[in-house]
């Protein structure tokens, strides 16, 4: 039944992360130099790509643009697909539907959040795996590289859990007027903002601060994991 | 007896909700039987729709608690709401789905899925499993969730007013269904309705809601027939009717007084009499009448019926 | 035998539907042994819950215009006077002063009356004089 619950989840919303994925390749594949050589007329870019000189391209994953584009697209990938997995169903009025199945709540909720999950990371994670693996080839690019460089680009990666989750309890909590029922997602863009903060000067901010930032992106992610089952049960779908 | 079973398939006590400080559901008391067709009524807002919510745990109770095929309603088992259909009000269905998918995504829940069934109530609203939730009409869509709801046998079916905005003859094929379903001893039926004819075709058992208040939970024959207009015709000009319980209305036409009285008793008549008029006429009045006579009297003097007694069915 | 059920009206269905049956008997169209449709069979051709139609055969059968064979159906059943014939006379008169008591106030003369009697006497079965 979970995996019934699931496959409801994936079929609403697949579409999301392969709309995130086509605009994050396009980012990461800007970033190999496709845009140098679109500008230069480059038929034959493949070849051009390993000929550009250093400078045009960027070390890879030390890259402040695509770092903020991975933020971007990862923020709004989050923010749609919790909003649709939480205020779609109130819009269509089929929580009440959906609840009386004969599962658990926390079951019905959790399937909605390992696929959440999932096609987020997917979304914004598969351009940037397949940016390392170019990366690591060696001969593509005239940089050093080394897998700890993937490093402060996962750190953002993984933090905008924390803004989907934040979405998330948004739509399940109950609030008495509309603007407390969105505080949460105050917290969420501030440790967002503190691990981009952090990530993306590359230890340049001191150990202190990017463990903190790390902690609270778990920390809170965690929270708010616990926070959300009892927020769906303690809510009125009326 | 319709109700004379000893089991209750739904019960609820004190259920009481406030929004914004206002009791929408105050102090419900319910008691229904298995096997029993209960018809829930009251006007738009008494606080219907909250009720069945509270019963089916999508709403919580602020006091007070109900029970559900003996299984608290608030934290519903699975193997609870495995055996109870609830439909929402205004059908509410996955708009993106077919058909046949809603169909597969709903089988894999119930072990006692029924596809014959399905089939059966599918056909009989005549529709083509391959089409979209989102291009059915209300009445399709109406005839879907029934389907739904049926399919894996439940014991108990709760239905939020399931006729609102349907046309005649798509009504008429609900209640058809409806009544299949009940065929079989032992299926218990909530259903809220504006549809004062189908509640009288198949309701065993009416309770009436005015604002938050169960006013009324009695046989439906006992309601309808225990509730009487008294036609008084005078030869000069009447003196007013004295207060008394029961009287939910008086209105004066002249030398004519007309009188909606609940329970009508020998009292009733007495206090008629004593009025001497020309001619007194007691004139019974059908469910539609009755409830619209009940639910806009004044409602601080409304009488309370609970029938609970199977010896209240044998008026008349 | 045709059924209908009104909601609008002011009877209880149970009754409308244990009315049409005495009628039914009355006129002749049903008679002693004729068997009725199941509850079930009634319930879904009227679109009435079959609890209603259940207490219409049950009332009809203490009064003994029906009765039911365990497995077989309900059946008409035979007349059954256990009323005196005082009894039975005393009802009739009550019945008939009620109707002529109408009959005066809808201002018909007693020719009227008498003549759409005789007329309507042919539409019904009546129990063989003793």
């Amino acid at each position: 039944m979970f995996r019934t619950l699931m496959l409801k989840e994936l079929r609403e919303m697949w579409w999301l992360p392969v709309l995130a994925w086509i605009v994050m390749s396009g980012c990461v594949l800007y970033q190999m130099g496709l845009g140098y050589c679109l500008t230069c007329g480059g038929l034959y870019w493949k070849q051009n790509l390993n000929s550009t000189p250093p400078y045009l391209h960027p070390v890879p994953f030390f890259n402040q643009d695509l770092m903020l584009q991975l933020a971007l697209v990862g923020t709004g990938l989050a923010i749609v697909l919790a909003s649709w997995q939480t205020w779609g169903e109130s819009l269509c009025r089929t929580w009440n539907f959906l609840l009386h199945r004969p599962v658990r709540r926390n079951t019905i909720i959790r399937s909605k959040l390992a696929i959440g999950l999932t096609l987020l990371l997917a979304g914004t994670g598969l351009p940037l795996l397949f940016y390392a693996l170019w990366a690591a080839r060696p001969g593509n690019h005239a940089n050093p590289f080394q897998w700890w460089m993937v490093l402060p680009m996962l750190r953002i990666w993984f933090a905008t859990t924390v803004i989907y989750l934040g979405v998330f309890l948004c739509g399940v909590r109950e609030a008495r007027w509309v603007g407390s029922r969105f505080w949460p997602l105050v917290p969420a863009g501030m440790i967002l903002f503190v691990q981009y903060m952090s990530a993306s000067r590359n230890g340049r901010m001191g150990w202190v601060f990017d463990c903190t930032a790390n902690g609270l992106v778990i920390g809170s992610a965690l929270m708010l994991l616990a926070a959300i089952p009892y927020a769906a049960r303690n809510r009125d779908f009326s | 007896m319709p109700c004379a079973i000893s089991s209750y398939a739904i019960t609820a006590r004190g259920l009481t909700k406030y929004y914004q400080g206002r009791p929408v559901v105050h102090s419900l008391d319910l008691h229904i039987p298995t096997g029993c067709v209960y018809g829930f009524l009251g006007r738009n807002g008494a606080g219907k729709s909250t009720a069945i919510k509270m019963l089916t745990g999508m709403v919580r109770a602020d006091f007070g608690a109900a029970t559900l095929l003996d299984d608290d309603a608030a934290d519903l088992s699975p193997e609870t709401r495995q055996r109870v259909a609830y439909i929402a009000e205004g059908h509410p269905l996955y708009m993106s789905m077919t058909i046949h998918r809603l169909e597969r995504f709903m089988r894999d829940f119930y072990p006692t899925w029924n596809a014959d069934q399905f089939a059966r109530i599918i056909d009989h609203f005549a529709l083509s499993r391959r089409r979209l939730i989102r291009k059915l009409s209300l009445g399709e869509r109406a005839g879907v969730s029934l389907a739904l709801a049926i399919a894996p046998d439940p014991e108990l079916l709760i239905l939020d007013d399931p006729t609102l905005g349907l046309d005649t003859a798509v009504r008429r094929e609900f209640i058809e269904s409806m009544i299949q379903f009940i065929q079989r001893p032992g299926r218990t039926v909530m259903f809220s309705s504006h549809q004062l004819g189908d509640v009288e075709r198949v309701a065993d058992r009416i309770g009436i809601i005015v604002n938050g208040v169960l006013r009324v939970d009695c046989p439906t024959d006992h309601f309808k027939t225990s509730i009487c207009k008294l036609i008084l015709l005078f030869e000069s000009t009447p003196r007013p009717f004295p207060k008394m319980l029961g009287v939910m209305s008086e209105v004066v036409k002249g030398l004519r007084v007309e009188l909606v009285i609940a329970d009508y008793s020998d009292a009733h008549q007495n206090a008629a009499q004593s009025l001497d008029p020309a001619s007194i006429e007691v004139v019974e009045m059908n469910l539609e009448d009755a409830f619209v006579e009940y639910t806009r009297g004044p409602r601080e003097t409304l009488p309370i019926f609970s029938g609970n007694s199977s010896q209240a069915m044998v008026t008349g | 035998m045709q059924f209908h059920v009104s909601t609008s009206s002011r009877e209880p269905i149970y009754r409308q539907l244990a009315g049409q049956i005495r009628e039914a008997v009355a006129r002749g169209q049903l008679s002693a042994g004729d068997k009725l449709p199941t509850v079930r069979e009634l319930s879904e051709e009227l679109v009435v819950n079959p609890n209603t139609i259940a207490r219409t055969y049950r009332e009809l059968e203490r009064d003994g215009v029906l009765h039911t064979r365990q497995g077989k159906g309900v059946f008409i059943a035979k007349p059954d006077n256990e009323l005196t014939k005082t009894a039975r006379n005393k009802k009739l008169h009550e019945l008939l002063d009620r109707l002529l008591t109408d009959a005066v106030y809808l201002g018909f003369s007693e020719e009227e009356v008498l003549a759409q009697m005789v007329e309507r006497l042919g539409q019904f079965q009546f129990a063989q004089q003793e």
